[in-house]
């Protein structure tokens, strides 16, 4: 069954019920995505603003990507 | 849950309404439609930025100007002193709780603070609630959103649902998972090449490897190695030699110094040939280690092809500062501050192709060249080649012929963007060059091997050879652990990376998809809505329209199912201005009842500037019966802001019915003060005795003005003056001297026709005394020209004279309709009183 949003929520209840959707697929990836997109909007349609954010965003990410991960071993 | 109705705002200080000391007050009705009328420049959309401002923070007017203009220092009134602008809004509840006041104040230093001086806890939220809840509509966006892109279109229209938010997560997904972004920002690209490197280089050692165990132990290695087997095999065969037993024998390969080795077999031997082939047999390892790789060609084909392409993307461009043009017309086109698709905004030409186009095209050169150059990068640094031409460089070029090197000249003209394809081929045949040198030291040194070889026994020579394969060996191997461990832990983070981009785009793609949905299940629910609504305002022309979007997409295009016998045929192009109106309105107002969670107050201003009488009393209408409370049980408090006169005609009709309010702005922005006529004229005149009294002459004059001006149309209207047609009309006519003017003409006719009311006494006042002295000190005065202030006194006079002539035109009733009270009432007519009295 396709994700859809519901005619009879409110945009930030539609939202949230998204990053439900993506806990289900990688509950890493959802909380972080939660935790750093809210932050950066809206994104501004100056290029040089746009492309700062996005760094911002994606340094975060990797950062996240990099470090390692609770109970690996070296 | 609570639904909040605006019951009262009160303006001080912001955009066209001055009001110092003295706010605007308007009253709503959450049970009514409110309509209010101001004649042009008079403050109407002052009122309508204070509202949005209030509520969202911006006015949009203000945010499209460039920063030149300084839009930021223009929120505030500009004759207001402190130049502090204050809204207070009074929210109602439904629930029928206490009502909820909020201040949002523009600080002089620009600075916007939010308090509640009912106490609410959070008014900022409330705020926030308010402005996802509230559709703000004027002319400016509806008539934008039928000329829009239809992306730019279907973006507005997530808006209008209320789905601006998630409008907003779409296009930050959107831009974070970008790929060429993504690669650059994470390293995704240096990673790539430095795991492409290492896997040729890996390859390499693993040949030499092999090459030497096998030379060595007399087996094949076979993958995948273990280093501490061949370690412990290479030490055994050594230590199997016995004169190298003692320091070989149960030694780790790590720890076996080579060097003492070689001085073992020297001392042993006592020979220089010894040494001499213990160094041939080294450095022929090591330019044997130099052979050209596999994919050399391969790899120098592809960076030639990229040089070209971005020497042709290149030539098709005009320069940088043509770039910068490029992105300036699309950036125009882009955010809608140039709305003639066929006209160049740069030149105002009109070419054959659309400027848009034009731009779009050159951009895309542009961007070539630099995704190329990129490429140009990548290949470089991925590529087996260089490493070689620098080595061999390194190798056999003596120290004084340093400067012709190639491998340094190219990567200097790779990294600062300037290589050509003759740079590269000038690499190349340096490398061919290095090649052909190679492979003659080589020739040169195998000679010499042989020489040596047979000069010495052959069982030392023998020796000698083994004692450097193993010494090859052991550097191999630290290679090839050093490679792997280095390869694994890159692809480890390239494979993180690579899983986090897939879901990143999973994520956007899946979101776009349900926005998509949601976006076409939302039109179908309101289709048949604003096709009657359009039906409604347009009258019986068959015309209807469609709005389409497609699956999986933003874009919103307008079409029209019927035009007279034509079908499926596009709207923009065919549709009158009223028309296009008609069917945008038609749009926001089924958005705004569609919206979730559903609107709570709409507000419009001046959308009916195109339409003709009919259309706009239509409009009328369907906000009447379709959209607002208490008509439509679940619809919106509406509050239309109109400057049209024939409009007025119908708040005229239903002003201050049960379902209809209605109230007339007045005043004189942006000095003066601003009120609504139902409610503050009469506090014109103590306002301007303060600022007189005072000594404030400046601030009270256009107070005086409007009193004045009040004063005598009620006069005229109170006692049924009659006036010329151009008076009647035309508001510009409503001067102080054209009142008096009309007034006096009214009254010298009736006393002609000897059927005047007025009692001698007033007769003689009015005639001698008191028109006279207005004209002296007001009319002659300061409708004249002059730019002079009167004195505090004199105008205090005018006051006084104002409220004197009025009175020539009352009477004291005290008749049975008020027992026991005598009340000074103005004539029926000029030639009546209402009573006997």
């Amino acid at each position: 069954m396709p994700f859809e949003f519901e005619t009879l929520l409110s945009a930030a209840q539609n939202i949230d019920k998204f990053y439900k959707h993506l806990d289900t697929i990688d509950a890493d990836f959802a909380a972080l995505l939660k935790k750093q997109l809210p932050p950066i909007l809206p994104i501004s349609d100056v290029p040089a603003q746009k492309k700062s954010t996005r760094q911002q965003f994606n340094e975060a990410v990797v950062k996240h990507l990099d470090q390692p991960k609770a109970g690996a071993t070296k | 849950m609570t639904r909040y109705f605006l019951a009262v705002v009160k303006i001080e200080g912001f955009r066209g309404i001055n009001n110092e000391g003295d706010p605007l007050e308007i009253k709503f009705r959450a049970d009514a439609v409110n309509s209010i009328f101001a004649a042009n420049g008079l403050g109407k959309s002052s009122l309508f930025e204070a509202l949005t401002y209030a509520i969202t923070g911006f006015v949009p007017k203000l945010d499209r100007m460039v920063a030149a203009e300084s839009a930021k220092d223009y929120y505030a009134n500009q004759f207001h002193s402190k130049r502090r602008a204050e809204i207070v809004l009074t929210f109602r509840p439904d629930d029928g709780g206490a009502d909820v006041t909020v201040k949002v104040v523009r600080e002089t230093n620009g600075k916007r603070v939010v308090t509640s001086p009912s106490g609410y806890a959070n008014p900022e939220d409330l705020l926030a609630a308010l402005d996802d809840e509230t559709v703000l509509l004027d002319n400016h966006t509806f008539t934008k959103f039928l000329l829009d892109s239809p992306l730019d279109r279907g973006k507005s229209f997530s808006a209008l649902l209320g789905l601006s938010k998630l409008a907003e997560v779409r296009q930050g997904l959107s831009a974070v998972s970008d790929t060429l972004s993504f690669n650059n920002d994470s390293g995704s690209k240096v990673l790539d090449a430095e795991v492409a490197l290492s896997k040729a280089t890996l390859a390499q050692a693993m040949i030499a490897l092999k090459q030497d165990y096998f030379g060595l132990i007399g087996k094949q290695l076979v993958e995948p190695i273990i280093p501490a087997t061949i370690g412990s095999d290479t030490t055994q065969a050594l230590a199997g030699v016995a004169l190298l037993k003692d320091q070989c024998d149960g030694q780790l390969l790590s720890v076996i110094d080579f060097d003492k080795l070689s001085a073992t077999i020297k001392t042993a031997e006592k020979s220089e040939d010894q040494e001499r082939l213990s160094a041939a047999i080294t450095e022929i390892a090591a330019l044997e280690a130099l052979a050209p790789g596999t994919t050399e060609a391969t790899e120098q084909t592809e960076l030639k092809d990229l040089c070209k392409t971005k020497q042709q993307a290149l030539a098709s461009t005009k320069g940088a500062s043509f770039h910068d043009l490029y992105a300036a017309v699309k950036q125009v086109f882009d955010d809608g501050s140039w709305m003639h698709e066929a006209v160049c905004p740069a030149c105002e030409s009109t070419p054959s192709e659309s400027p848009y186009a034009i731009a779009e095209k050159q951009l895309k050169q542009y961007q070539l060249v630099d995704d190329t150059e990129n490429q140009i990068k990548d290949s470089w640094a991925a590529a087996t080649w260089p490493s070689r031409l620098q080595k061999l460089e390194a190798k056999l070029v003596k120290p004084a012929d340093a400067g012709t090197n190639q491998h340094g000249r190219l990567h200097g003209l790779l990294t600062a963007g300037q290589a050509t394809v003759l740079d590269v081929d000038t690499a190349i045949a340096r490398l061919q060059l290095m090649e052909l040198a190679r492979v003659t030291r080589l020739s040169e040194l195998q000679a010499e091997k042989v020489t040596i070889q047979g000069s010495l026994p052959p069982s030392l020579v023998h020796l000698i050879e083994q004692v450097e394969r193993a010494k090859r060996i052991k550097g191999s191997l630290k290679s090839v652990i050093a490679l792997t461990a280095s390869i694994g832990a890159a692809s480890k983070k390239l494979a993180e990376r690579k899983r986090w981009k897939a879901f990143i785009d999973s994520a956007c793609a899946t979101f776009e998809t349900a926005e998509a949905g949601l976006s076409e299940r939302l039109i179908k629910a309101m289709t048949t809505q604003y096709k009657g609504m359009y039906a409604t305002i347009a009258g019986s022309v068959p015309i209807v329209p469609s709005l389409e979007q497609k699956k999986d997409s933003i874009d919103l295009h307008l079409k029209l199912e019927k035009f007279f016998t034509l079908k499926n045929t596009g709207a923009t192009p065919l549709l009158s201005e009223s028309y296009r109106n008609a069917i945008a309105i038609s749009i926001f107002l089924s958005a705004a009842l569609q919206r979730k969670p559903a609107a709570r107050f709409i507000i419009l201003d001046d959308v009916t500037s195109s339409f003709d009488a009919g259309h706009q009393f239509a409009l009328m209408e369907v906000l009447r019966t379709q959209v607002g409370l208490p008509l439509h049980k679940d619809g919106l408090q509406v509050v239309i802001l109109s400057h049209d006169g024939l409009l007025e005609k119908y708040f005229d009709k239903y002003g201050n019915s049960i379902e209809w309010h209605h109230q007339h702005l007045q005043g004189l922005p942006p000095f003066g003060s601003m009120m609504m006529q139902a409610a503050g004229a009469e506090r014109l005149k103590p306002s301007a005795e303060t600022f007189l009294n005072a000594g404030q002459i400046k601030q009270a004059e256009p107070l005086i003005r409007q009193h004045l001006e009040y004063r005598l149309i009620q006069i005229i209207s109170k006692v049924g003056i009659p006036v010329s047609l151009d008076f009647a009309i035309k508001d510009n006519m409503k001067m102080v001297g054209h009142a008096l003017d009309a007034i006096k003409d009214g009254v010298e006719l009736y006393k002609a026709a000897g059927r005047l009311v007025l009692d001698p006494n007033q007769q003689a006042a009015l005639g001698n005394m008191i028109v006279p002295a207005m004209i002296a000190n007001w009319v002659s005065h300061y409708e004249t020209g002059s730019g002079s202030s009167l004195d505090a006194y004199v105008l205090l006079d005018v006051l006084k004279s104002c409220e004197d002539f009025a009175d020539s035109f009352k009477y004291d009733c005290s008749c049975k309709q008020q027992p026991g009270k005598t009340i000074r009432k103005y004539y029926k007519t000029l030639s009546s009183k209402h009573c006997n009295c």
